[in-house]
């Protein structure tokens, strides 16, 4: 009896053993895949670093590709066509990027939940109910009638793609996969639209009709206007137009909402999220600035900081037809940023109003079938979405609803449509394929008519000596009299978009000789009217960039390249001024208390930098957060320590102007403060937080590197393989910018000079390896943390990047044998 | 020791070949190897029962793997790298886990076909005595 108790024991804890070892349990992976030491998680310790010499098959191709690795780990493509080009593009990205290139492309497509689990699925119904996958799909389809050849890339690509993963035994999958106890799904060429798209959702989704709408709820639709303006007070536009002008205005009082009419959607409404800062800097000095006498365009866009990073190096080679160096999205055939033997360009973010929301009137609050539209109940686009999660099973469905503009979408318990630009056809992808082989500045801005959302400013440098900017893409043309700050009625069909304008912002070689855009308002309201959107980004990286280049003769490439990380800021300057103007005035009339005299001293002391050395930054900062805190207790949510919405500096700057106004006071204390009593207050607050909880001020407590840090998060958030709290000389207002959380900064920097040899340097905030063992993972942090940029090696032949010694590795892709 | 030997390079070939699935299979081979010396050799240790055995051959075997992965690239990296993400576990116990995992598997296969041979081989005399 013993034996067989002995055998039913052990084969009882075989067993046990066994669920966890070939079974998910809870958030963790199966345990046999995983642990594996051969086809496990061990694997990515195998892969890290690219062998020395290697082949692969790839479908599809016509000739052999020749890939050399440089120094940098960045990929160059020598290969006979480009079709076969972008079958290699396809492949290097993939081997350096697939899990990025996945989740990505499932974070638009709503499928996250299928390998991250029923966590992620509110996520996914919301981005389905934006309907971005299903406008990529149209746009695709109408590929092959309207772009055969750019089908055919999108294929290639894919192909190179598929290639990669069917190479990959189960163990070779990335390191993310292992984790997730998921596989790698095949690409489609259609991926590529649905990143395009994402990118559109992440620059050009700002309704800033809604901000308004709810600020309005609060302190009146004048006071709305004025807080969040059309036209920005203090200019610097991208079209040159008479330098920078600061324009004043009187800022209308709040006029608070009798409590009786407030419900508690529209009165209290939800506060905002903490602002990113999403924008982006470029300039670019003609021969007649630059020091060399070579045209010079530097770029920096400013996108939300990830690893693996946004962008990947890549240089495609195919002789007599592209010669391109740049950063590509990974999952996009072509490059977005970079530069060929004869143009370098680079984009900012225009952030035109190309999106309108209408307030609908449905049949059914509950389950609406039908929607008003001229005094006739119309029929509802209907289309049923299933969430499915990892075993493939449906986990939710969901009804998205349509009329003919867009999606309808709940907007704080109200039904409304949208219409947007980044939903509607597109062809971006050609606009950057022509870019990459323009020869001058005029085929390079030929090559960017195409180009359709997310609207950016296009800057272009080219060897022949020109130099232009143009802000490209689809801005609505609306009804006369109608503007996209404001939600428009839904129930008639006069509210329509009539099409597209016909004008972009453009200049061209202008006469001071440089072109400067950070998501400035592009025209001066004076010079072009007409409106383009609202709440522009904050002028400060417009003023201090038009500065620099303004009062110098002329610039060389490092002067541009430092300027990429130039320590203080216009805004630091306008403020720190106002804060000492402000005390001065109450110490002439003998009313400035010691503490807040004291704070103004150190201000006074402050040299406006944010090196993470600088212990007076902190003070100035801390005191401008209590200086609005202070301001717009008007715009505060009861019960929350966050705003509804909160004005840009500028109008902070205007209300400075105006000391007596009703702003000024602090609606929550009893007494009636001025503008001078909450400078004053903000002063002492911030003096008195800062030695409560950070010492006293010489203590090294208040170095910025304390405050001043970036967070580059994992896509999946994972803290070992984020690079957390990194000290960085930059700050609010900065041309190296940074935002409450550091998660947003300069995503790819870079320098090119077009001489008779194009001379180039850049870097960004990762490495090209996706692999988080890889030293390629994070190996440009260090040169990005410290403000520095890396040669760009740009040769014409493998032969002169061998000669140069700088070859780290090669691979060689084959056709099939037949 | 030919049984944990002969375990450990069955686990690290079979792993090789065929996958983290190699552990239970050659603990029970060497699980049942050891359980036949035992049941021909009385004065073999108790302490190198099957399931001992086929543990030690399974953590043998997979420390092997991860000593010669060692050459092929950072796996004190990655062993830093996964233990942080599941559950904020250091290197070394990413390791630890590792092996403890081969060792469970394999002595548990071990186990059961040391059992069952200790089963089939107190069947047979008894069969034989009914003849």
């Amino acid at each position: 009896m013993r034996p067989l108790l002995r055998l039913v024991g052990w084969s009882a804890a075989l067993a046990v053993v066994l669920v966890p070892a070939s079974r998910r349990s809870g958030p963790l992976p199966a345990l046999g895949p995983l642990l594996d030491p051969v086809h496990g998680v061990w694997n990515a310790a195998y892969s890290a670093e690219l062998p020395e010499s290697s082949s692969a098959t790839v479908p599809g191709l016509g000739d052999s590709v020749h890939v050399v690795y440089d120094d940098r780990r960045v990929p160059h493509v020598f290969a006979s066509t480009s079709s076969d080009a972008y079958r290699a593009l396809g492949y290097v990205v993939a081997r350096d990027r697939l899990f990025q290139m996945e989740t990505q492309t499932r974070a638009t497509a709503g499928t996250l939940s299928e390998v991250a689990g029923e966590a992620l699925v509110e996520i996914d119904v919301e981005v389905r109910r934006l309907g971005l996958a299903e406008a990529a799909k149209r746009d695709f389809e109408m590929l092959d009638r309207d772009d055969p050849q750019l089908a055919e890339a999108l294929q290639a690509y894919a192909d190179g793609v598929n290639a990669f993963i069917g190479d990959l035994s189960p163990g070779d999958k990335p390191f993310e996969y292992h984790l997730l106890g998921a596989d790698p799904a095949p690409w489609a060429p259609v991926h590529t639209f649905y990143l395009l798209k994402r990118m559109g959702w992440t620059l050009a989704f700002a309704p800033v009709e809604l901000l308004k709408e709810r600020v309005a709820a609060r302190v009146g639709p004048q006071a709305a206007d004025a807080l969040f303006p059309a036209d920005a007070p203090i200019r610097e536009p991208i079209v040159p137009h008479r330098g920078a002008r600061w324009v004043g205005a009187h800022v209308p009082p709040p006029v608070f909402p009798d409590p009786g009419e407030v419900s508690s959607a529209s009165g209290f409404p939800r506060p905002e999220s903490p602002s990113p800062v999403l924008g982006s800097n470029s300039w670019a000095v003609a021969a007649s600035r630059s020091a060399s006498g070579n045209p010079i365009l530097a770029g920096d866009p400013h996108l939300s900081l990830t690893l693996p990073s946004t962008w990947y190096e890549a240089h495609l080679v195919v002789t007599g037809e592209i010669d391109v160096y740049g950063v590509t999205l990974p999952g996009v055939p072509g490059i977005v940023i970079g530069f060929n033997r004869d143009v370098a360009w680079t984009f900012t973010n225009t952030g035109a109003d190309v999106l309108d929301y209408y307030r609908e009137r449905l049949d059914d609050p509950d389950a609406p079938s039908r929607y008003l539209l001229d005094g006739e109940w119309t029929p509802l686009t209907m289309r049923v979405e299933h969430f499915r999660g990892r075993d493939g099973a449906v986990i939710r469905s969901d009804t998205v609803r349509s009329t003919h503009r867009g999606p309808v979408v709940d907007v704080d318990g109200e039904a409304m449509s949208l219409r947007w630009t980044v939903l509607e056809g597109q062809n971006e992808l050609r606009s950057l394929m022509d870019a990459a082989k323009a020869r001058t500045v005029d085929e390079w801005l030929d090559a960017m008519s195409a180009w359709h959302a997310p609207a950016q400013n296009g800057l272009v440098a080219g060897r022949d000596g020109g130099i232009a900017v143009q802000s490209a893409g689809y801005f609505p043309l609306r009804p006369p009299g109608a503007r996209g700050d404001s939600v428009q009625d839904g129930t008639t069909r006069a509210s329509d978009w009539l099409g597209r304008t016909a004008r972009f912002p453009v200049a061209k070689n202008p006469s001071q000789g440089y072109l400067a855009s950070a998501n400035q308002q592009p025209y001066d309201p004076d010079a072009e009217p007409d409106y383009l959107g609202a709440d522009w980004p904050e002028p400060w990286r417009a003023l201090t960039i038009n500065e620099l280049l303004r009062y110098r003769a002329s610039h060389s490439a490092a002067e541009l390249e430092a300027y990429q990380t130039h320590p203080t800021s216009i805004r630091a300057r306008t403020f720190r001024a106002s804060f000492l103007t402000v005390v001065d005035q109450m110490a002439e009339q003998g009313r400035v208390a010691p503490k807040v005299a004291e704070a103004a001293g150190m201000l006074e002391e402050w040299d406006g930098g944010y090196d993470p050395a600088n212990e007076r930054a902190v003070l100035f900062e801390t005191a401008m957060e209590a200086l609005e805190d202070g301001l717009w207790d008007e715009l505060a949510v009861p019960g929350d320590d966050r705003r509804t919405a909160t004005p840009r500096e500028d109008i902070l700057w205007l209300l400075l102007g105006q000391p007596n106004s009703p702003w000024w006071d602090d609606r929550r204390t009893p007494a009636t403060e001025d503008r001078d009593a909450v400078v004053a207050e903000a002063l002492t607050a911030a003096l008195d937080e800062l030695r409560r909880e950070h010492g006293p001020e010489d203590g090294g407590g208040w170095a910025w590197r304390n405050f001043g840090q970036h967070n580059i998060h994992h896509l999946l958030r994972l803290p070992p393989l984020s690079r957390l709290r990194l000290s960085t000389a930059s700050g609010p207002g900065l041309l190296n910018p940074m935002s409450g959380t550091g998660t947003h900064g300069a995503s790819w920097r870079m320098v090119v000079e077009l001489g008779d040899q194009m001379s180039a340097r850049g870097t960004y905030p990762g490495g090209q390896s996706g692999n988080p063992a890889s030293r390629g993972y994070d190996d440009r942090l260090t040169h990005w943390v410290a403000g520095e940029l890396e040669d760009l090696r740009f040769p014409r032949t493998e032969a002169e990047l061998r000669a140069a010694g700088l070859v780290r590795a090669k691979l060689v892709l084959t056709p099939p044998r037949p | 020791m030919t049984a944990l030997l002969l375990g450990a390079a069955g686990v690290a070939a079979g792993t090789w070949v065929g996958g983290w699935v190699a552990l239970p299979v050659a603990g029970a081979f060497a699980g049942a190897w050891q359980g036949w010396r035992l049941r021909r050799n009385a004065s073999t240790s108790r302490l190198r029962g099957p399931a001992a055995t086929a543990a030690l051959a399974g953590t043998a075997g997979w420390a092997v793997l991860l000593l010669a992965g060692t050459v092929r690239g950072p796996v004190a990296e990655v062993a830093h790298l996964a233990g942080g993400v599941l559950g904020g576990l250091p290197g070394a116990a990413f390791f630890a886990v590792t092996l403890l995992f081969a060792g469970l598997l394999a002595g548990t296969g071990g186990g059961a076909a040391g059992a069952l041979v200790q089963l089939a081989t107190n069947a047979a005399p008894a069969s034989r005595q009914g003849e």
